[in-house]
């Protein structure tokens, strides 16, 4: 089969399972929104003073919350991608950990350290505190856009830079320009992430616009008013994308993988006690600080260890396979939507604004749109079975895992796939010898966040999970409610651990299988 | 043809109800429920199926998955850790109905007089605090002495839009009245009040010698309790309108497939014997007579109760509801 009758059925199949397994429930739930009695007084609720107010609250946050991860990463990404910083691999690995864990644990993990050192957090201090630990919680996933985009930049810019400039002057008018986009785009998501996030805020008791969601839903019941609402949020995600399609254009610059590029390490010199404390006062910041207060908890009752595995021992084996099988659906509708997107421009945007729509809603919404969707006798198959999680998680995540695949596969000239075709080399070999190799550092780690995001993704999880199936994100929060805090710290370590050590164990599995082509992340 | 074969085999098989389970979704927290489900299980041979409730949800996400599966509900029986969500349902057409004897010497005030819910095994409000910081003589005896500045800024509340502590303002309007409640509430915010995100955040904060005192239940003050904490526990309103005991309540719901084996699991739960073992495990008040209980947990002999009609409470708090929400949201 050709390479244009293949990935173009394959595509067509894809997005139309998309659209009739994701899409078609956000569309019935919207509808039933619009058309019950009462929808206009609720859009003058969704477009009231207050309201309004609430939203330009939770864009201020966003925005500061984006600036500071993207600056704070910008300056990790150099250190650990650009320079021979000693361990930087390992600790590169070690700062994506606040990416594993959900968001309320982080909370509950530094609010015995606010309250330590702080006191109790009333007002502006709650809101600090509030874009503080959404900093730490984003800053590794623009630390792996920026960081892959380093990685990306050959050295000949550098080097015919270097001829005539000093460095810092190459890493300000060369380095710099290249990765923008990269930069632009690791801003894009945390602020997309940062707004849509709510467990954080309400813990802090800060109110901003998805607490409010969350508050019409949980408090009120009030489902339509709570869907308005996110369509809002929506929106603005939408006028944010628009401007990054085009800033970044066609810019070739951004990936996240070596494609067996030399990459140029700088020598920090005089630099090097200053940077080398940098990245280490953000490792115990982020990382040592928060694991160790859970330590604390968990060594004050010693024997909570083994009854938080006794506990979570089931949970953690069905959330490691699901995960892994979502991972694997995200992987491959991303490579398949992402090549045809990108080989065939025109079709390019109203899928991935599809895409936008679904990440950008917020979970609960998702959450209950699915239920009213598949919660039929005829679908009952699909919402009590595992596939309903799939398709949640796929639905979620796609967006980001069709982003760094495209942006990928911008960086590998169509002139090598018309070489080996016109070599004799038909699609599927072509494929397979040249562009998979080529994306394979892409896809591991599309497969990477996507593992990771399913297995800490508790919002949609709390919504849909099967009855009976024990999944280790519900089984921590469900037993939270009234547990001693030690078991809960107990519980919240085991989590860690459970998704490091499954990464660790990809990664290496991933660098054996790959070693010969030597494409390591 | 033989896998068509096989395939119809499987569907079939997976299409095949199977009658010995039963799905039960719970508020009530998971540490105490799920010990006595499990019991059930072993007891009956009966699958089952549950569904907890978190604390970043605040019993509210097994509620609105009820709402949200109405259509082909999947629950057979609701267990909730206070009246006001079982009455919401019913107000919603979610629940039936249902005669049961097993409760039949638990008072009518602790059942629905359309048989929609049962109470069993209740907590009550209490206000807890640190030993450590606040003397005998200091402690208050009623909710309404917190508007006293000595107290200013050292209370707290988990939020009121969320669980118990719903009840507890909604039963407070009910017996008050709207205006003196208001006018109490306006004064709490004054006194500079405390909101918390849960009463197990209240019992935390006490707990740790963050805050003098808090309003949680009877529950969460046990649990403080058995972790070593060094606080007291206060019933309060012993001399005026009462302390707010609040029932568990079961429930079966609506259009349920299982009526049977709901109706089973709502007799174990609403039996003497599950009253005995909550009140051992955290430390809830039987509703039942003669029920044995360990030397810590009260008898409702001895608390007065707040003199309160739930399902009239349960219709108040809509009516306040968004008068609770601007208070939360008022500097």
């Amino acid at each position: 089969m050709g390479r244009k009758s293949l990935i173009y059925y394959s595509y067509k199949i894809l997005v139309f399972l998309f659209i009739v397994f994701v899409i078609l429930p956000l569309l019935y739930t919207l509808g039933q929104a619009l058309f019950e009695s009462g929808a206009s007084s609720l859009l003058k609720q969704v477009f009231s003073y207050e309201a309004l107010i609430l939203l330009a609250k939770s864009i201020f946050m966003s925005l500061t919350v984006a600036v500071l991860s993207v600056i704070i990463a910008l300056f990790l990404a150099f250190a650990l991608y650009k320079t021979n910083l000693y361990a930087g691999r390992i600790i590169r690995l070690i700062l994506l950990l606040p990416l594993f864990v959900p968001p309320y644990i982080y909370a509950v993990a530094y609010k015995d350290i606010f309250n330590a050192f702080l006191g109790n957090l009333q007002g502006g201090y709650a809101m600090i505190a509030v874009i503080f630990l959404l900093v730490i919680i984003y800053v590794p996933l623009a630390l792996i856009i920026i960081g892959g985009a380093l990685s990306n930049t050959g050295i000949e810019y550098e080097e015919v830079a270097w001829l005539f400039t000093s460095k810092r002057k190459t890493i300000i008018k060369i380095l710099l320009p290249l990765i923008k986009p990269a930069v632009f785009s690791a801003f894009v998501l945390v602020f997309i992430f940062s707004i849509s996030e709510y467990s954080i805020p309400v813990f802090f008791g800060v109110r901003v616009y998805t607490t409010e969601i969350f508050t019409q839903f949980s408090a009120f019941y009030n489902h339509s008013l709570a869907v308005y609402q996110s369509f809002l949020l929506v929106i603005i995600c939408f006028v944010l994308l628009y401007y990054e399609h085009r800033y970044i254009a066609e810019a070739p610059f951004l990936s996240m993988g070596n494609k067996g590029l030399r990459i140029k390490k700088y020598n920090l010199g005089r630099f090097s006690f200053f940077v080398y404390s940098s990245v280490v006062f953000w490792l115990v910041l982020t990382v040592i600080l928060p694991v160790a207060v859970l330590l604390r908890q968990v060594l004050m009752n010693t024997g909570i260890f083994m009854k938080a595995i006794h506990l979570m021992g089931k949970a953690i084996a069905n959330s490691i396979s699901l995960s892994m099988v979502a991972a694997l659906v995200i992987v491959f509708m991303a490579f398949v939507i992402a090549y045809y997107n990108e080989r065939h421009e025109k079709n390019r945007r109203y899928f991935d604004n599809l895409l936008l729509v679904v990440f950008a809603i917020p979970s609960i919404i998702f959450g209950i749109s699915l239920i009213k969707f598949y919660n039929t006798s005829l679908l009952d198959f699909i919402y009590s079975g595992s596939m309903i999680l799939i398709i949640a998680y796929t639905g979620k995540f796609l967006f980001i895992a069709v982003k760094l695949a495209s942006n990928s596969l911008k960086q590998i000239p169509f002139s090598y796939e018309e070489a080996s075709l016109m070599a004799g080399a038909g699609f599927l070999k072509t494929l397979r010898s040249i562009i998979l190799p080529l994306m394979m550092p892409v896809l591991f780690l599309i497969f990477l966040l996507a593992f990771i995001f399913s297995m800490s993704e508790i919002s949609l999880t709390l919504m849909v999970y099967p009855l009976g199936m024990e999944l280790m994100p519900v089984k921590v929060f469900t037993i939270m409610a009234n547990a001693p805090d030690s078991l809960n710290a107990a519980m919240s370590l085991i989590s860690f651990g459970v998704v490091f050590i499954a990464l660790m164990v990809l990664y290496l599995i991933y660098n054996k299988v790959f070693e010969k082509a030597r494409y390591r992340i | 043809m033989r896998y068509i074969y096989l395939l119809i085999i499987l569907v079939l098989f997976s299409c095949n109800e199977d009658k010995k389970q039963v799905v039960v979704y719970t508020t009530v927290d998971q540490v105490f429920s799920e010990p006595v489900l499990k019991d059930f299980e072993k007891e009956t041979g009966i699958k089952v199926k549950a569904v907890f409730d978190t604390e970043e949800t605040k019993s509210t996400g097994v509620v609105n998955r009820i709402i949200a599966e109405k259509n082909n509900p999947h629950c057979n029986v609701f267990w909730s850790g206070d009246p006001l969500r079982a009455v919401f349902l019913k107000q919603k057409d979610l629940t039936l109905g249902f005669d049961c004897k097993e409760a039949g010497d638990i008072d009518d005030v602790f059942k629905d007089k359309d048989g929609h819910w049962y109470g069993f095994s209740a907590r009550a409000r209490v206000l807890i605090y640190n030993k450590d910081l606040l003397k005998d003589e200091d402690v208050p005896e009623s909710v309404l002495d917190l508007t006293k500045e000595k107290y200013r800024g050292k209370f707290a509340i988990a939020n009121p839009l969320f669980g118990t502590t719903t009840f507890h303002f909604a039963a407070l309007f009910m017996t008050m009245g709207d205006e003196k409640a208001k006018e109490y509430m306006k004064k709490l915010k004054e006194n500079n009040v405390v909101i918390a995100t849960s009463n197990g955040d209240v019992k935390k904060r006490v707990a740790n010698g963050e805050l003098w005192l808090g309003l949680t239940d009877t529950d969460d003050a046990n649990e403080a309790l058995k972790e070593g904490a060094h606080i007291g526990i206060v019933f309060t309103d012993q001399d005026g309108m009462g302390d707010l005991i609040i029932p568990n309540t079961l429930s079966i719901i609506k259009g349920t497939k299982n009526l049977d084996v709901a109706k089973q699991l709502v007799k174990y739960l609403i039996s003497k014997d599950t009253e005995r073992k909550l009140a051992y495990s955290c430390a809830q008040m039987p509703l039942h007579k003669n029920v044995k209980v360990p030397p810590e947990v009260p008898s409702l002999d001895k608390i007065k109760p707040m003199n309160i009609d739930y399902e009239a409470t349960a219709k108040k708090l809509e009516s306040i509801q968004n008068y609770l929400k601007k208070w939360v949201e008022s500097p």
